[in-house]
């Protein structure tokens, strides 16, 4: 039951950074993006593969998988520049599709859907970080960085004038801003915060395939910062704790098997389309619009 | 439209000064000929007009004329098809719009483009290019000095605010403000952005009683600043009582261009807003 509620609580902070990333590209750049879910790929692919095929220790693979799906994100972002919108959701979705799809077959590299095994445990000053509590503890010092960093973000001339841009892209232009940088800027961002969380999965999983990265983890992303509040600080932590905490809740009911995952998509896509119903900002959503 | 507006308005800037050496001064900004289709339909063809420094030049027109085109095509939010467009002597016909803006261009938009989750003040400080603590990894680490500016830009924004009169709802959301008063802020946005060339876009629509009067102040206190105003307006009256220079667009050609008082007897202008027939009756009377 403890090394339940420890793993738990591992997902639980590791989805929780992928909510802070996705709330950061989507509630405050206004960038609807249902693609998240490729950069957490990215990030632990990129772990998984440096360090079984080229033996680069955890650290150096925490450094490099965000870089990768911070660059992978900011020049999309980039060449999505003349998209708006659904179009731009769409773009997105697809390369979630994409990126999976290229996990799968690209043989040579990936391993397809046989996966990479074998990821070793971090290391701090030559002492293994062991899986339970203080892998636990790894996960949630890195969540409160990238938590603290969107924070500080946020409330710096930085992030007043990427709320701006969420609010009116053709008024910030106005303004001397180069729309479309900042747009990369805020995705490479938010793609960076989806890179180490991948890392952090791989290294705690050691075993990594194509399967643990489809729509459903962009899908998930999004739930998480749409149902906490786009926008908000406190957003994906409260979403996170709803939509994914709550269909733990379901372990404790006896449901025939087989129907366990189903049941968590619908609950996934129920409180997406409750959210968006009762409280369209989020549970925690100001109401900023209008008038 | 009645005929009083044609005929008989007094200027509303303190110092209209007659218009002097247009032809010899440098303008801020030039356009040459420029022309937007947009598939077959042609929206502005060979359009060529000047604004200098100190003065109000007005763009006025019927709806549909491509007065708003115009600007867009100034601005980069649209690429010309033909013709070139010269801001402060760089050809910027092909500038976007963040490029054309830090050329010290401001520009209002028909319906208001201020930023409703931000405070006034903060929308008034984005004018401000280029701000300490807008690159990511300054906002992460040098937090000091940014702070540091920070309060610099403030007191600045707050003192444009002063100048065009919202200064009491500075700490205010945008959202919460009026309509003619997002207008404002957009004005405002311009004076932080220490703008030389104003374009602002029907500034009379949608206001009326008190707040057309303190529009005109506004935009006199930015012609006494030095700066150039380019004023679309379709209300003849408003706009033939700013402008020092008014150039007239009908279907996206320019039909007529001259001094204000030159605009309000032309006979080319008057059929255009009034039709034929009382054109005809109009300027009959007025020889």
């Amino acid at each position: 039951m403890f090394a339940f509620v420890i793993h738990t609580a591992i997902i639980f902070t590791i989805f929780l950074m992928l909510a802070v990333g996705c709330n950061f590209i989507v509630g405050y750049g206004g960038l609807f993006t249902i693609g998240h879910g490729a950069f957490y790929a990215l990030g632990a692919y990129a772990a998984g593969l440096l360090s079984t095929k080229l033996g680069l220790g955890f650290w150096p693979g925490l450094a490099a998988g965000g870089v990768v799906a911070a660059a992978v994100g900011g020049a999309l972002a980039i060449s999505l520049s003349t998209v708006d919108e659904d179009y731009f959701s769409l773009a997105t979705f697809g390369f979630g599709i994409v990126t999976f799809t290229v996990l799968m077959n690209w043989f040579s590299v990936t391993n397809g859907a046989l996966g990479i095994a074998g990821i070793p445990a971090p290391t701090l000053f030559g002492l293994e970080i062991e899986s339970g509590v203080p892998y636990l503890a790894l996960v949630v010092v890195a969540a409160v960085l990238c938590y603290g960093g969107v924070w500080l973000l946020i409330r710096s001339p930085f992030g007043r004038v990427l709320q701006a841009m969420r609010d009116e892209a053709a008024g910030v232009a106005a303004c001397g801003r180069n729309v479309v940088w900042l747009k990369s800027v805020c995705f490479a961002i938010g793609s960076f915060i989806a890179g180490v969380a991948g890392v952090l999965y791989a290294h705690y999983a050691t075993y990594i395939d194509p399967t643990s990265f489809t729509v459903e983890v962009s899908i998930l992303s999004l739930s998480m910062a749409v149902v906490g509040g786009l926008g908000t600080l406190a957003g994906p932590l409260l979403g996170a704790v709803v939509v994914v905490l709550a269909p733990e809740l379901l372990r404790f009911v006896d449901l025939p098997a087989g129907s366990a995952g189903l049941i968590r998509q619908g609950i996934y896509g129920g409180l997406l389309v409750l959210t968006l119903a009762i409280r369209p900002a989020g549970l925690l959503g100001r109401r900023t619009r209008g008038g | 439209m009645g005929v009083e507006d044609l005929v008989g308005v007094e200027p509303a800037c303190s110092a209209p000064g007659p218009v002097v050496g247009r032809a010899d001064s440098d303008p801020i900004l030039r356009t040459e000929k420029v022309g937007k289709s947009f598939g077959g339909l042609v929206a502005l063809e060979d359009a060529s007009i000047r604004a200098h420094l100190g003065e109000v030049t007005g763009i006025m027109g019927p709806n549909g004329a491509g007065k708003t085109t115009l600007f867009n095509v100034i601005t980069g939010n649209l690429g010309a098809t033909t013709g070139r467009v010269f801001v402060k002597g760089h050809d910027a016909s092909r500038f976007s719009p963040y490029r054309i803006a830090r050329l010290g261009v401001a520009r209002t938009f028909q319906s208001p483009r201020v930023f409703p989750s931000l405070r006034v003040v903060d929308n008034v400080i984005l004018g401000r290019y280029p701000l300490a603590g807008e690159k990511a990894l300054s906002a992460l680490f040098g937090r000091v000095r940014v702070a540091k500016r920070e309060r610099a830009a403030r007191e600045e924004a707050l003192e444009a605010l002063g100048s065009v009169g919202l200064l009491d709802c500075a700490d205010e959301l945008a959202c919460n403000l009026g309509y003619a008063q997002r207008k404002i802020i957009e004005i405002a946005r311009g004076v932080m952005q220490d703008a030389e060339l104003f374009l602002l876009d029907e500034p009379f629509s949608g206001i009326h009683g008190e707040v057309v009067s303190r529009m005109e102040g506004t935009i006199c206190g930015l012609r006494e600043r030095g700066a150039a105003v380019c004023l679309i307006e379709h209300n003849v009256g408003a706009l033939t009582r700013l402008a020092d220079y008014v150039y007239v667009l009908n279907e996206g050609r320019l039909i007529a261009e001259g001094t204000s008082r030159e605009i309000r007897t032309n006979p080319v202008v008057i059929e255009a807003y009034l039709g034929k027939e009382r054109a005809r009756v109009l300027t009959a009377g007025d020889h």
